[in-house]
């Protein structure tokens, strides 16, 4: 589709905000880690080491390079990082000795580990969380829209406007069909701002549908890793997605490159290639019908639609 | 100033005020209204003007936020003639630079917003100088033919008077081509003060409400009655303009889907193609314009190569979309519910649920002179958590979802249903929209 | 509110200025109805209005309130409509479709006079015609005529046309039932009509004088008389008329005239004029000023009438023969004209009457021929009668030029033909948008007002903008003086006002021009300037004229093209019918742009006899007195704008002499509240400058809000017995104000 990407100039020497989010519903890395090959069992704990390698890896590249991570889990979003200060100061005093936290470490990249490993723990320790119903997918809307909002604060307060953003998904979960217009709504906000995001989804088979469009609608890359592959999960991330915006111009970068957006029926749920579609509430039959199923108004038929030839 | 610059197919949006960033946004009509009115600034006890300064800021960016939020019905299928005037009162220089150069820009900035909030609409342009309207384009889909009509010198020279009965007649004769479904709208930007017409404009007002036409008129300089009356009468919106950016707030005013009355939307089934990507090696020629290109569509029906959609098929005149154009549209169905101002005494959070910023604390409740100040936070009745004002104004714009909403919640099931409200039942038919 | 209250309550006179078109006529009704029912007395309520349309407007703000009041429940009996001439209430197919107003009265006259029905009953065989109407009306019961209700003249034609009743003598019949009579100033203060209409109302009524701005001028005009040579003429020969139908008499029937004469020797009041009498042949003086004795020896004899009659108008025309201007006060006049032709005073002043009486014996038909006699008369009367405070003035010639003589008998105290209105009231209200300053009208009006306030507009925002150009875009100061008028730098200035302000006024605007003369000059200045050009680009252009079917006609297309978004001017004078009477509300004026200070003419001998007679009476000096005459004006013009409180529109004094503190303070309270210290000494383009950006303010949507009270708020300050009063006069206001 020809949308409006890059409209904005980006500089080389710009700074980089990534904004992480993690899908974190337990139930689907287990399965992911249950699918694998005998041996090599990959995770969630190994996941998160090797994201924030990534993480520091990106705040390696430029000194004024940020990061937030957000976790979309079974029933809520939250901000892992950053972490407002007075909430931070509870946490601090729980878990700061799971990781190898040696002194020699770079302050920023520790500070960062600890918190997001620290809220991550809290996250799935809460019992409430786990009295959800829907345990399939996980709050995707709401983690983009918590990015967006994240992003546009950290734009509108930046005064020399240097600083650049990009969302970096990484899933497991199907999509949610409850959660299509949001997600779109998400999409089509991010791609207004020129926001690119990045989709790394490890599925041995499915695609989300959802986030390539996502993917190809902003301009960033759709990364579907079968489950052998993400053995290699960090190679993959720092190969397809470290290079910020300016970079990523001149390089060549895998990928999906194809997205069909077949539409389907509502009626049949087949693709179909014509359809027929309500002017009020835009909902999309494969046939004529007498009654709109969807916002339940009358469909009148008599009038003169189109100056086609209707049988056709 | 202006740079049009284009690469191929990418088109730069720019804003004609001093050279800004298009994230920056600033240039609304708030910061105008407050850098005039001196006398409402107070200092406070250590001397400084900010927080009286922040507090302006706040309360009138609300101003222009609440707005209606009931799911009612809408016209999503547009049909829109965009009339500009282009008589010898658009040199004035009361606007900078002039008052035509700035109806240009922000005629190609409301194009391309307009097909990008519709994209399934089309839109036409007509100018109206020396006595004579004369039609620039008709309706298409495409926002690109728009924009090089615009750009395209020879079109916008200015002469003479304009005449509002005749570009209006123009106009309906175009739009009565146009099936009932969709709504069928005339824009008007009108410099001049006077109109230079050949019959009784009344008749022609009376014909276009008969034909269900709305009018709305932007002025660029005084009230005239006659327009007045047209908006009254068409139910369409007249506004004159304060300053550069009250222009561009009018303007983009008409952008989001005009209500519709019931009586009027009962439903047509439109009969729409959704096209295949096709990618070739080789280029071909598209049936539109006639340029050769890699890659396109194909269209649904008669299999003729399009360059771009969304757009009407030339051979067989079948409307080609694909589902996220349709998807475009749906928060006008499914407004976000305005959030409300939370008062200090239930003012207990202390960061921004969206973003993290943090609030003002209560010691920053009252400004000198007793002025109270508004505790910053923003609430939202379904899910009880409260925003700042920056989220609650780009949640309300541009995203159109609320993230406490999708973010929180045991049963988030039912919050998210509870987001579409009433009228419409089998919600779940769209989720399964794209389920393939 | 409170403070017509005051005055009413008090039994004193009050002058109220209040902004145009802000609901003043209903806040005035609202009162005074309410007040009328609240009080057991049932004071009946006179309104004065000026013209007929005013008085259609008033009665329906009338209407409006009574059904207001019904439905919050209050039941009352109220019987009120408007009194016009005959021409606007005539039935009868036939003399309904007289186009003059006096040929129409004659004719009525000629059907309804009381020894034409008598004929009926004496010579039943001889045709008679008589008015149906009438008769009908006659054999109908008073009380049963009509019934409660608030009559427009529409409506009171209607009732009549359908009932059979002729309207007229109807209303004038019913006044005496009404509790509300609507009419026009001269019913009032007019002698030769008050006495007819008005003299059964009761003391205690209460008389409203609305737009009374111009009431020293209707007072004046009353009471002054002007004769022409081609009236003395026309006099004449109706005297001639009348001795040869003497002569005729006198051989048919002898002992009418005989009668007469007794009559007259008796003293006894000639045939004592049914009510139905004419206003036609009325006395010219006030009531108290008739004589009450017998008529003079010398004119009782209808022939010797007739000779003195002719003796005098010879005497007039020999001294309308003279090559130079004559003023002198009525007793030297008196003086001469003994000299001349040995006629004393006393019988002059019985002129009209015997005249009167002569009419009525020799049953003439087809008065208007003697219309002119009459005037001789009427002068007569009012020469002999009055000492002071009048004036004759004899002008020759017509714009030097022209021998036209006319014989001027001026009043110049206003005070005179108002004095019994503000004896016989008890409470007299003149309220007017424009009636700054406030002291001006009881020094001239001889009456001291109980209460005298100056209201200002209640607006949720300035909804106009006046601004006070003094000098053109070139600093050259301008204005409209008599010395500077035709110069060219300032004639180029006020044209570039004119086409300046086209380009960024929307709409309608009117321009006033301080006289005919100046203004056709001007324009013509401007047509070689080519000013009229660059105009007529933006709006079209229309003009006033003296003639009156041209100006409506005019008025009509400029309306026209207001609606039709051409936009117009109209080019006008201050002192014309358009500055009047007509309402330019809304689109039709959203500027108004004055050319010049209207002055009068400052040469005219009956304006410099006035002057004289205002400074040594009353101690004003003449320049107060001309500035007061000339602000007047032009108040009165720039109010024409605003009709409303949605209208909003531009007030443009363009001359140097407005910037001065004498000419400012004399502008109405509620314009000058909204004059800045910036919008007092502007150049062009300053004044364009501001006027954009009102404009666009003001085109912007907005709420309707403060001036409003609600129910809370009255009952909150209010704590006296009175409360019901009040209450229901402000609620009326709020009602009528929401639209």
């Amino acid at each position: 589709m020809s949308s409006i990407k890059d409209s904005v100039t980006v500089n080389e020497d710009d700074a980089n905000l990534l904004v992480l989010i993690i899908d974190t519903n337990q139930m689907n890395w287990t399965k992911v880690a249950n699918k694998q090959a005998m041996g090599n069992c990959l995770t969630l704990q190994q996941i998160l080491r090797q994201l924030l390698a990534f993480i520091n890896a990106h705040l390696a590249l430029k000194h004024d390079n940020e990061v937030a991570v957000i976790a979309s889990h079974i029933g809520v979003s939250k901000f892992l990082y950053p972490i407002p200060t007075t909430r931070q100061k509870t946490r601090r005093s729980h878990g700061d000795s799971d990781q190898s936290s040696n002194s020699n470490m770079y302050q920023r990249f520790r500070v960062i580990d600890d918190q997001v490993t620290s809220n991550m723990k809290a996250l799935f320790e809460n019992e409430a969380l786990k009295s959800c119903p829907d345990k399939v997918s996980s709050m995707m809307a709401g983690a983009l829209s918590l990015a967006l909002c994240y992003i546009n604060r950290i734009t509108k307060s930046d005064e020399i406007g240097h600083i650049k953003s990009r969302i970096l998904i990484i899933s497991v979960s199907p999509d949610s069909p409850y959660q299509y217009i949001s997600i779109m709504n998400c999409i089509f906000s991010a791609q207004k701002l020129g926001i690119p995001i990045d989709v790394c989804k490890i599925s041995e088979s499915d695609n989300s549908v959802f986030l390539q469009q996502a993917s190809h609608i902003t301009g960033g890359r759709y990364l579907r890793l079968s489950i052998d592959q993400s053995r290699g999960f960090l190679h993959f991330l720092m190969k397809t997605f470290l290079p910020d915006r300016f970079v990523r111009r001149h390089l060549c970068l895998p990928g999906d490159e194809k997205v069909d957006f077949g539409a389907a029926c509502f009626c049949h749920k087949k693709t179909i290639n014509i359809g027929y579609v309500c002017s009020v509430c835009l909902s999309i039959y494969c046939q004529q019908l007498e009654e709109c199923s969807t916002c339940r108004s009358k469909v009148t038929n008599g009038v003169k639609r189109s100056k086609t030839n209707e049988s056709l | 100033m202006s740079k049009p610059s284009s690469k191929s197919k990418e088109f730069f949006i720019d804003i004609d005020d001093e050279t800004q960033n298009v994230n920056q946004q600033s240039g609304y009509v708030w910061e105008e209204e407050y850098k005039r009115s001196w006398d409402v600034l107070q200092e406070d006890e250590d001397g400084s003007l900010k927080r009286s300064i922040d507090h302006l800021q706040n309360r009138l960016k609300r101003k222009r936020l609440l707005r209606d939020t009931s799911t009612i019905r809408r016209g999503i299928i547009r049909n829109m003639f965009l009339i500009i005037d282009l008589s010898e009162a658009m040199m004035e220089k009361d606007l900078r630079p002039s008052r035509l150069d700035l109806t240009l820009s922000y005629a190609e900035q409301f194009i391309l917003e307009f097909f990008d909030q519709n994209p399934i609409s089309q839109l036409g342009i007509i100018v109206s100088k020396g006595g004579v309207a004369e039609r620039l384009t008709g309706l298409s889909g495409n926002p690109m033919d728009n924009i090089i009509a615009l750009k395209n010198k020879k079109n916008i020279d200015v002469d003479g008077e304009p005449s509002l009965q005749n570009s209006l007649e123009l106009a309906r004769s175009s739009l009565i081509h146009t099936p009932t479904h969709g709504s069928r709208e005339i824009l008007l930007i009108m410099g001049s003060l006077t109109s230079c017409d050949p019959g009784d404009i009344y008749e022609s007002i009376e014909d276009l409400v008969k034909d269900n036409v709305r009018v709305s008129i932007v002025g660029l300089s005084a009230e005239v009655q006659i327009c007045k009356y047209i908006c009254k009468r068409t139910k369409g919106t007249y506004g004159v303009v304060l300053n550069e950016a009250h222009f561009k707030d009018l303007l983009f005013e008409i952008i989001p889907p005009p209500p519709v009355s019931v009586a009027q939307s009962n439903s047509k089934l439109v009969m729409m193609g959704f096209p295949s990507s096709v990618n070739q090696s080789s280029p071909y020629l598209c049936a539109c314009h006639n340029k050769p290109v890699t890659s396109g569509y194909t269209c649904a029906r008669c299999n003729s190569n399009i360059c771009d959609i969304p757009t009407e098929c030339p051979i067989c005149e079948l409307t080609l979309v694909s589902s996220p154009h349709l998807a475009r549209s749906y928060h006008h169905l499914f407004p976000v519910e305005n959030y409300t101002e939370v008062p200090w005494n239930s003012a207990t959070t202390t960061h921004c649920f969206a973003c993290q910023i943090s609030f003002p604390s209560l010691s920053e409740r009252t400004l000198p002179k007793n002025l109270e100040t508004s505790s910053g936070r923003y609430n939202c009745q379904k899910c009880n958590q409260h925003f700042c004002i920056d989220c609650d104004v780009f949640v309300h714009e541009a995203i159109h979802n609320c993230p406490g909403c999708l973010a929180t919640s045991q049963n988030n099931l039912k919050s998210l249903m509870g987001q579409v409200n009433g009228n419409f039942e089998n919600y779940e038919n769209y989720e399964k929209m794209n389920l393939s | 509110m409170i403070d017509l209250k005051k005055a009413l309550d008090a039994g004193g006179h009050c002058l109220l200025e209040m902004p145009s078109g802000t609901g003043k006529t209903v806040s005035l009704l609202s009162l005074i109805v309410s007040y009328q029912m609240f009080y057991p007395e049932k004071r009946k309520l006179i309104y004065c209005s000026r013209t007929v349309p005013e008085i259609e407007k008033v009665l329906a703000e009338l209407q409006n309130l009574m059904k207001y009041r019904k439905s919050r429940g209050l039941n009352e009996q109220f019987l009120g409509f408007g009194l016009t001439s005959r021409k606007n209430l005539c039935v009868h197919s036939e003399v309904s479709q007289e186009k003059w107003g006096k040929v129409l009265d004659a004719k009525c006259r000629n059907l309804t006079a009381s020894w034409i029905r008598e004929k009926v009953d004496l010579y039943p065989r001889e045709e008679v015609s008589l008015c149906d109407f009438y008769e009908q009306l006659d054999k109908a019961d008073t009380k049963e005529l009509l019934p409660d209700g608030i009559y427009t003249i529409e409506e009171l034609r209607d009732y009549g046309k359908e009932n059979d009743y002729c309207p007229y003598y109807l209303s004038r019949r019913m006044i005496h039932l009404a509790n509300a009579v609507v009419y026009s100033y001269h019913y009032l203060l007019d002698p030769k009509v008050a006495e007819l209409v008005s003299k059964e109302l009761s003391k205690d009524c209460i008389v409203v004088f609305d737009e009374a701005h111009n009431i020293d001028n209707v007072c004046i005009e009353s009471l002054s008389i002007d004769l022409t040579k081609p009236n003395l003429d026309a006099s004449a020969r109706s005297i001639t008329e009348l001795s040869k139908k003497i002569e005729k008499i006198k051989e048919r029937d002898k002992e009418k005239l005989d009668e007469e004469y007794t009559k007259l020797v008796e003293g006894l009041k000639v045939a004592s004029q049914s009510r139905d009498e004419d206003i036609f042949m009325a006395n010219p003086v006030l009531p108290d000023d008739i004589l009450k004795e017998a008529v003079p020896g010398n004119i009782r004899k209808a022939e010797h009438f007739v000779t003195f009659m002719r003796r005098f108008i010879e005497y007039l025309k020999t001294r309308m023969r003279a090559q130079h201007v004559v003023a002198e006060s009525p007793i030297s006049f008196l003086q001469h004209c003994r000299e001349v032709t040995y006629i004393e005073r006393k019988p002059l002043r019985f002129c009209s009457q015997r005249l009167i009486s002569l009419v009525r014996t020799l049953e003439l038909t087809n008065l208007d021929e003697y219309y002119a006699l009459h005037k001789v008369a009427a002068f007569a009367t009012l020469v002999a009668t009055y000492e002071t405070g009048f004036r004759l003035i004899l002008e020759p010639f017509e714009n030097d030029v022209v021998p036209n003589p006319i014989f001027h008998y001026t009043c110049l105290d206003a005070s005179i033909a108002i004095k019994p209105v503000f004896e016989r009231f008890k409470t007299v209200v003149i309220t007017s948008g424009t009636l700054s300053p406030l002291d001006m009208y009881p020094k001239m009006l001889s009456f001291t007002a109980a209460v005298q306030e100056s209201y200002s507009m209640t607006l949720t925002r300035n909804c106009f903008l006046p601004l006070i150009v003094t000098r053109g875009s070139d600093q050259v100061a301008i204005s409209s003086k008599f010395e500077v008028r035709n110069d060219p730098a300032v004639v180029r200035n006020f044209g570039q006002i004119l086409v300046e302000f086209s380009k960024i006024v929307p709409d309608g605007i009117v321009a006033f021009f301080p006289s005919y003369l100046y203004m056709e000059s001007i324009v013509s200045m401007w047509h070689d300037m080519g000013i009229l050009n660059e105009a007529w680009k933006h709006k079209l252009i229309f003009m006033e004229t003296p003639d009156a079917a041209e100006t409506s006609l005019a008025l009509m297309n400029y309306r026209k093209a207001c609606d039709n978004g051409r936009g117009a001017i109209l080019l006008s004078v201050a002192r014309g019918k358009v500055s009047e009477g007509i309402d330019f509300d809304h689109n039709y004026g959203r500027a108004v742009i004055m050319f010049g200070v209207p002055y009068q003419y400052t040469e005219s001998r009956i304006l410099k006899a006035r002057l004289e007679f205002l400074r040594e009476k009353h101690k004003i000096r003449e320049s107060d007195f001309l500035t007061f005459d000339a602000m007047r004006h032009a108040a009165q013009c720039v109010g024409r704008v605003i009709r409303g409180k949605t209208d909003y529109g531009l007030m443009i004094f363009a001359d140097k002499r407005f910037g001065r503190m004498d000419k400012r303070s004399k502008l109405p309270k509620w314009i000058n509240q909204y004059i800045t210290e910036t919008a007092i000494n502007l150049s062009t383009d300053m004044a364009l400058v501001i006027a954009k950006k009102f404009l666009r303010s003001m085109a912007q949507p907005f709420e309707h809000g403060i001036s409003l009270w609600s129910l809370e708020d009255i009952e909150s300050k209010y704590h006296n017995n009175d409360q019901n009063v009040a209450k229901n006069g402000f609620t009326n206001r709020r009602v009528s104000l929401k639209d």
